[in-house]
């Protein structure tokens, strides 16, 4: 009995042990934590003038502070918003390239909030009717391990329209005297309202994605399209690109059939400024989720940014105060209503996919705004410069048919904008088009091209046709194997410098005499200087035998260093291994 | 109770049918229920905790009342799904300005610039400055 207690409390004793081993804690595996990632996109309009008033929007980075701002604006009183029509089309053409169902009337609301980017203490916004929902957009997304393409889909719960606040300058530990008497308040921070009032569509997606690469594909490739149809630049970097990511993990219940998802708790990643902090951003925060579940600690409520030096999220504010924005109607918007043959006024759907029902009254109206050109809104007219846009997909398709190229590489094409260089030299070229020349074309833009779309900051300004010329004449030096392969890399580099702008290939390779060497008797007399200079090396290649293969190598590379990289490789490999068996 | 009758409001609300406990008019005259839902006292002592408030005798009774309200709603039949409405009358739809129409005639963007700073309690190289806020 003793005996069999003591082992009990042995037993008892390892087991609670265990329990407090890293290895009992994490028992829960990958397969018992689903991960829920959303997305909120806010993407700036391209367009002359503010959504809601005429103030310029172009040029953000080069105009002084607090110069494109009108009154309305600043917020002064009395003044009042009046509706950019091309904001409208661009939110419209967003709308069907991601194939959403467009409300042929939707609402503006405020949502107040007090913030000093936000003069009128309200954002106008679309909340409760927004003007297209429920769509489904197709991304492609590429293996990392495998580098396959697949194509996956995601939801789009809806795209609403609303304005920009300003931009915040924090000054932190600086104080400075506005006048001898006067000092500003630490911690001050600095307006410009040249932002306040942009247009920006908020593309909201569900929450379908499972893992950080597919948020970075999503958002790559949303930003193409919307490059594709001109109605979003989709520069991170300015802010005219914003994504917001919504990371949550949550427990399966095993027990029921089929499992269920038990609730998990939502982090907001903000401020996000570079496709790869959202890749880094989510696969940390989706980390550090699954590591607190594990201890079984709580995961706060909050808003989160990346932190690119430390590579880590950290935390901004707490979000467990839930902020009421106190939505109301926009009493200075009228509904904006969309004509089009093929929408009708009624089967309008609010969030939550409820329908909305007009009044029999306001339906008879309907037919005179239809016929004010003020007040009307075309959705046939935006389907028509809809359909003259080309999608990246059709761009991907059309390379894939037409060069047969395979998917990956189309990929890459479209995303880099190869295939309208690809297209040109194509198009330019008097001869016929051979398989050999095509493919050489595509392996010069895959290769060194796109490493100088990487390295050169200077590329964009060269002209586009020069840019092809030069390629052109890049491809002809070696297809016609003028130019040795141990310097093409550098040679395209060199040809793409700023100061080579108005040279094409063969005239660089003149000017620095690059062109290849296949003077046999040139190559020779450079090996017999070599040899003469290294008799150890000779010595060793008469006598040890395993030495061989090292030294031939040692010669290869020492006479092209001598002939500075542009003797034929072929010949110098022959040259040098007849030179050196002769020796034996 | 009286069922809902008259045509106008067919018209708008599709197969709706009531409960005997909803009259068919508004009314301050609460007409009590078979079944009268009470909060029973480890609830009521719960719902302190959570609201950090007293509940006295009058507020409980207020908090019957309300529930006892909401509850006829449930006995509504609204298995056919109730449709929101919006009811627009003489108003309009909204006025599309063109992206390149100026609204004023804007002398030149300094000239803009100075009237907009110059309300600003403190300015510093034409940024507006603004006290440190909660954020939002």
């Amino acid at each position: 009995m003793h005996l069999t207690l003591r082992l009990n409390k042995s037993l008892s004793q390892i087991l609670k042990n265990k329990l407090k081993s890293p290895e009992v804690l994490s028992n829960l595996n990958n397969d018992e934590l689903k991960v829920k990632i959303g997305l909120e996109i806010h993407a700036r309009i391209l367009s002359k003038t503010k959504i809601f008033c005429d103030a310029n929007c172009f040029d953000l980075v080069n105009t002084p502070v607090n110069s494109n701002v009108s009154f309305f604006d600043a917020a002064l009183p009395g003044t009042m918003p009046s509706l950019n029509r091309r904001c409208v089309d661009a939110s419209l053409l967003t709308a069907l390239a991601l194939n959403c169902q467009i409300n042929s009337m939707s609402f503006f609301e405020r949502k107040h909030y007090f913030y000093a980017d936000l003069p009128a203490g309200y954002q106008i916004t679309q909340q409760k009717c927004p003007i297209a929902l429920n769509g489904l957009f197709k991304y492609p997304v590429i293996n990392p391990k495998t580098h396959k393409l697949t194509y996956k889909e995601c939801k789009i719960m809806r795209i609403q329209l609303e304005h920009d606040s300003a931009r915040t300058l924090q000054i932190d530990n600086l104080e400075f005297k506005l006048n001898d008497s006067q000092k500003l308040p630490r911690n001050s921070v600095l307006i410009d309202l040249n932002r306040a009032g942009m247009g920006l569509m908020e593309i909201v997606t569900g929450p379908d994605f499972e893992e950080a690469f597919d948020c970075y594909s999503f958002a790559r490739e949303l930003a193409l399209v919307l490059r594709s149809i001109g109605t979003c630049d989709a520069q991170m970097g300015e802010g005219g690109f914003r994504v917001d990511v919504n990371v949550s993990v949550h427990q399966m219940d095993k027990s029921t059939n089929p499992p269920t998802v038990l609730p998990g708790v939502r982090v907001e990643l903000k401020n996000l400024s570079s496709f790869n902090a959202i890749l880094k951003g989510t696969e940390y925060e989706i980390r550090r989720q699954k590591e607190l579940i594990r201890k079984k600690e709580p995961i706060r409520l909050e808003t989160r940014t990346y932190d690119t030096t430390n590579g880590k999220t950290v935390s901004l504010r707490s979000k467990e105060d839930q902020y009421d924005y106190r939505f109301m109607p926009e009493p200075n918007l009228l509904p904006l209503i969309i004509h089009s043959k093929n929408l009708k006024p009624h089967g309008l759907k609010c969030q939550n996919n409820k329908e909305l029902i007009l009044s029999e009254e306001y339906l008879d109206n309907l037919e005179f705004y239809k016929n004010h050109a003020d007040f009307c809104c075309d959705l046939d007219k935006v389907k028509e410069e809809f359909q003259n846009k080309v999608l990246p997909s059709q761009r991907r398709n059309y390379l894939v048919s037409k060069y047969s190229m395979t998917n990956e590489n189309a990929f890459v094409f479209v995303a880099n904008n190869l295939d309208h260089i690809l297209n040109e030299l194509v198009s330019t070229r008097n001869k016929e088009l051979s398989h050999d020349v095509l493919r050489l074309y595509i392996r010069v833009l895959l290769t060194e091209y796109l490493n100088q779309v990487n390295e050169n900051n200077d590329l964009d300004k060269i002209d586009f046709k020069v840019k092809c010329n030069k390629i052109e004449s890049y491809v002809e030096l070696i297809r016609n194997k003028l130019i040795s392969r141990r310097i093409s890399l550098t040679f395209f580099k060199k040809l793409f410098e700023l100061k080579n702008i108005d040279k094409m290939a063969h005239e660089l390779a003149q000017e620095e005499n690059l062109f290849i060497i296949r003077d046999e008797n040139l190559i020779k007399k450079t090996l017999e200087k070599l040899s003469e200079q290294n008799p150890k090396a000779i010595n060793e290649y008469k006598n040890k035998e395993k030495k061989r293969t090292k030294i031939f190598d040692f010669f290869v590379g020492r006479v092209h260093k001598e002939l500075r990289d542009v003797a034929d490789p072929e010949l110098v490999d022959h040259i040098v291994q007849t030179y050196l068996k002769s020796l034996l | 109770m009286a069922r809902a009758k008259s045509i106008h409001l067919i018209s708008y609300i599709n197969f709706r049918q009531y409960s005997k406990f909803i009259p068919e008019a508004p009314t301050w005259d609460l007409i009590a229920p078979k079944r009268i839902k009470k909060i029973s006292n480890i609830e009521l002592k719960k719902l302190e905790k959570c609201s950090m408030l007293t509940i006295d005798e009058k507020i409980a009774n207020d908090l019957n009342d309300a529930i006892n309200i909401v509850e006829r709603m449930c006995n509504a039949n609204v298995t056919n799904e109730i449709k929101s409405h919006i009811y627009y009358e003489h108003l309009g739809s909204c006025e599309l300005r063109e992206d390149n129409q100026k609204l004023f005639p804007y002398e030149n963007a300094d000239k803009t610039r100075e009237k907009i700073l110059q309300n600003a309690a403190y300015t510093y190289e034409d940024y507006f400055v603004a006290p440190p806020s909660k954020s939002k």
